[in-house]
């Protein structure tokens, strides 16, 4: 018996992936194809409706909000055979929650029932270009779903310039070196894209943990000098991945931001500023971060009053 | 025969000394049933958890059935989000879930008060812990109380892992919040009568520990507290990869840590035990509890006591029980754990390599003799096994010999090999000629002599049904052996004997009756026994052969 191939989009949320849905089904590719989607996400249904043919697609939803763990393991089963018996579909369509960790899902179809009607044929993870970089050394999904992608589809990457589009590229190259890149929106990033994968299954543990590379860490002060600082920066350059806070250069407190190495700064105009800065590396450890900013800090002077 | 103790007293007691870290007697048994109580009544989920009167019959019904030594009241993360305002969707047999988040639709933070114990579904649950409270006084109730992290989650959305960089300090103040509301909710269920809460927070797997320390630690801490303040017992509950978390977790000050299938339960012991705290976890929800028979619950259930070791050890799912959990499947973990020779033959049976090469047995017990075998544990250290082997010792004299027997210790492959290539799953047993006759019960002397006796009545008539009585004509086709043939059937038809006759004229398959073919026409009677060659006898002679075969 043929097996139903299952397509599985993942990547956070917000990141774009029922756009990318909704632009395949949009697609001459699809047009005539029988399709289940099977959609774990929070909030509001986004597929559009409207481009699934009536007798020729069906939308299942898991309802079980976030928790996609050992929970929601027999929701997905059951699923999967309600759509294998009513459905018969051409192909299954499935866009998996933030929170999804790729080996969770391929485990979900490996189990010996399921892996008798459907196998993987691809799995495609759209990257949030703006935030990729903010939840890498949080959320465990977010580097599983980048490193066991076939192809990743890089959304957003307008609000970035040529430089660290082209860093962000070369980190996600460093995350998965075999996956395809293409930018959303460019020509053929639609199912071409997708027939032109070639699938890897995931052998891999889940993430116990954010990928090792990554580090976070924050630097206490309030008083910076901007020229140690600056130059603490050109210390970490290209290990910087994002940096964000309040600091004081002596001329009032400056929200510092950085994307890559890019780093910028306004006046911070709102009350009672929270001072100090949260710093996000890559292949550096946070003891180097703080050896290269902590110069910048100058402690308070403290005057002991003469008796 | 059983050597169960059916005591419904002490599981409190139980309870609250394994929470504690102490040793027990035997582990508590505490069954997560949340919606699955509404299957056990044919009610779904969406109206289950509505309901006082449902969650109160329907934990009744589970305590009773799966003799539970501990029970939460309910199982649904979602009943303070509902209060603080998330809009919830529902499912015939799921617990809601949580559709919009507040916090995300610009409803500020300053406007989200702590839920009083009259909002929302507080209440019904409030009201089922009462009842059950005043139903059961030696069970020991469990308040499921949405952890800071996850409550947190459901108000933010997905979009509080963003801010946890860009800004971290609502974070932490919608993080406090959520404490604020876990430590109100836990002090609701204790006044109704909870004996143990347990701060659930599934979400803080999502994270490495260097944010759990930041991020949950803070929030979870003042929870157990209140919690130790207040006279309740604490669990830290958390399913999914949280494995590096534990440690965190354990830290955080709780009584108990609990955990699924997705992490070691003897990781979990040893950091718990090295961390003060006590362990409860971990059968696998889908692939056992869900989808597998009642063998596959007690062979999990025993590979978790045997980590769990009666110290400080809580048996649990590793989670909410799915609604459709076949109940059998539970009651099965509820009598093993009560029961320790059925631990020590389901570790044995599960202990035994797997079982490969599993032998054809279908033509066993076919010989004369009628073969009784005893699958025991081992009759030497094991009571029940001990006297089913004495009583088939006791009888099989009274058989003058026809009756063999053996015992078959489950300790090593082959015993394993040969009962499960009998079918046997229950220990001990008694199988006659291969069919299993009497499972986990002592017959009666008179039981077990009549099924020995009918199956040596069974063979007899098989061997009757089975003498083949067979005449074999051998010869060239030539005068001789016709007249022979025709003296054969003439001598059987006089008899009357039954009595089959055949012609052989193929030289080649003379041989087989070791005969030549310059020996024929030849007599052969039933067992190859040549009877006559060269000639053909007189009928008198072939009558008397004929008779002799009855």
């Amino acid at each position: 018996m043929k097996k139903i191939p299952v397509y599985l989009i993942t990547g956070c949320l917000g990141a774009g992936k029922t756009t990318l849905l909704n632009h395949w089904l949009a697609g001459p590719e699809l047009k005539s194809k029988r399709i289940a989607l099977l959609i774990n996400e929070f909030g509001e249904l986004g597929v559009d409706g409207q481009l699934l043919p009536d007798d020729a697609g069906t939308v299942f939803e898991l309802n079980r909000g976030s928790l996609f763990c050992a929970c929601i393991r027999s929701d997905f089963e059951a699923t999967m055979h309600a759509i294998a018996d009513q459905v018969r579909p051409d192909l299954v369509i499935t866009e998996a929650t933030g929170m999804a960790q790729t080996s969770d899902l391929f485990s979900f179809i490996e189990t010996p029932a399921t892996r008798e009607r459907f196998e993987i044929a691809c799995n495609v993870c759209v990257i949030d270009a703006l935030n990729f970089t903010k939840v890498l050394p949080t959320l465990k999904a977010v580097a599983s779903q980048a490193m066991w992608a076939d192809g990743l589809v890089i959304n957003k990457s307008d609000g970035l310039n040529t430089d660290q589009v082209g860093k962000l590229t070369s980190l996600l190259k460093d995350l998965n070196p075999r996956a395809k890149q293409i930018r959303f929106g460019s020509k053929h990033f639609g199912w071409p894209f997708v027939e032109s994968l070639h699938h890897v299954a995931c052998t891999d543990a889940p993430l116990q943990a954010p990928p090792a590379e990554v580090v976070a860490c924050t630097i206490s002060g309030h008083d910076f000098d901007r020229a140690a600082f600056q130059t603490g920066v050109e210390q970490i350059r290209g290990r910087l991945l994002r940096m964000k806070g309040i600091v004081n250069f002596g001329d009032g407190p400056r929200l510092v931001e950085s994307v890559f190495d890019s780093v910028t700064e306004r006046p911070y105009t709102a009350k009672n500023p929270r001072y100090g800065l949260t710093v996000i590396g890559w292949k550096i450890t946070a003891d180097e971060i703080r050896s290269a900013l902590h110069p910048a800090v100058t402690p308070p002077v403290v005057t002991i009053g003469l008796q | 025969m059983s050597t169960s103790t059916h005591l419904s007293v002490g599981g409190k007691e139980l309870v609250h000394a394994a929470i504690s870290g102490q040793r027990t007697d035997r582990a508590p048994w505490v069954p997560f049933v949340g919606c699955h109580a509404g299957a056990l009544m044919g009610v779904g989920a969406d109206e289950y958890l509505k309901s006082a009167d449902l969650m109160h019959r329907g934990v009744n019904l589970a305590i009773d059935r799966y003799q539970a030594d501990g029970i939460p009241v309910a199982f649904d993360l979602q009943i303070e989000a509902e209060a603080l305002g998330c809009e919830l969707r529902w499912s015939t047999d799921t617990p809601p879930a949580v559709v919009d988040h507040p916090l995300a639709q610009d409803t500020p933070l300053d406007q989200l008060k702590i839920p009083g114990p009259d909002e929302g579904r507080i209440p019904i649950v409030l009201d089922a812990t009462r009842r059950l409270r005043a139903d059961h006084p030696d069970t020991a109730l469990y308040g499921l109380v949405t952890g800071p992290f996850t409550l947190a989650l459901h108000l933010q959305g997905t979009d509080i892992f963003m801010r946890m960089f860009d800004d971290p300090e609502s974070v932490q103040r919608l993080l406090k919040f959520c404490s604020d509301v876990a430590i109100a909710m836990s002090r609701y269920y204790i006044e109704a009568g909870c004996d143990v809460i347990a701060i659930v927070d599934p979400m803080t797997s999502q994270i490495g520990p260097d944010q759990f320390k930041q991020f949950v630690t803070p929030y979870a801490k003042p929870v157990f507290e209140s919690i130790r303040t207040s006279g309740g017992l604490s669990s830290f509950f958390v399913c999914g990869h949280a494995q590096q978390n534990v440690e965190a977790m354990c830290q955080c000050g709780p009584d108990n840590v609990c955990v699924d299938e997705n992490i070691p339960l003897d990781f979990v012991r040893d950091t718990c035990r090295d961390n003060q705290a006590s362990f409860g976890g971990n059968l696998q929800l889908t692939t056992v509890l869900l989808l597998g028979s009642p063998e596959d619950a007690e062979k999990n259930a025993v590979e978790c006591l045997k980590v769990g070791d009666n110290t400080g050890f809580v048996l649990a799912p590793g989670c909410d029980l799915p609604y459709a959990t076949p109940p059998e499947n539970l009651e099965a973990v509820g009598q093993l754990v009560r029961d320790t020779y059925r631990q020590e033959a389901v570790m044995a049976m599960s202990e035994s390599a797997d079982v490969q090469d599993i032998p054809d047995m279908s033509g066993y017990g076919q010989g004369d003799h009628v073969i009784v075998d005893i699958i025991t544990l081992d009759s030497e250290s094991c009571a029940p096994c001990q006297y089913m082997v004495e009583a088939v010792e006791k009888i099989a004299p009274d058989f003058d010999g026809i009756v063999r027997w053996r015992e078959h210790k489950i300790k090593t492959p082959e015993a394993i090999r040969f009962m499960t290539s009998l079918s046997v799953k229950n220990i001990p047993t008694i199988c006659i000629d291969g069919d299993i006759a009497f499972v986990s019960r002592i017959p009666p002397k008179d039981e077990l002599s009549a099924a020995i006796q009918k199956r040596i009545n069974q063979k007899a008539r098989l061997r009757i049904r089975r003498r083949q009585c067979e005449i074999h004509v051998l010869g060239q086709n030539d005068g001789d052996t016709i007249a022979m043939k025709d003296a054969v059937d003439q001598a059987v038809l006089e008899t009357g004997a039954d009595v089959s006759v055949h012609l052989v004229t193929d030289p080649l398959e003379f041989i087989r009756f070791g005969v030549e073919p310059d020996e024929t026409p030849a007599l052969v009677t039933t067992g190859h026994q040549v009877v006559s060659t060269e000639r053909v006898p007189d009928s008198m002679a072939i009558k008397q052969w004929v008779q002799s075969l009855q």
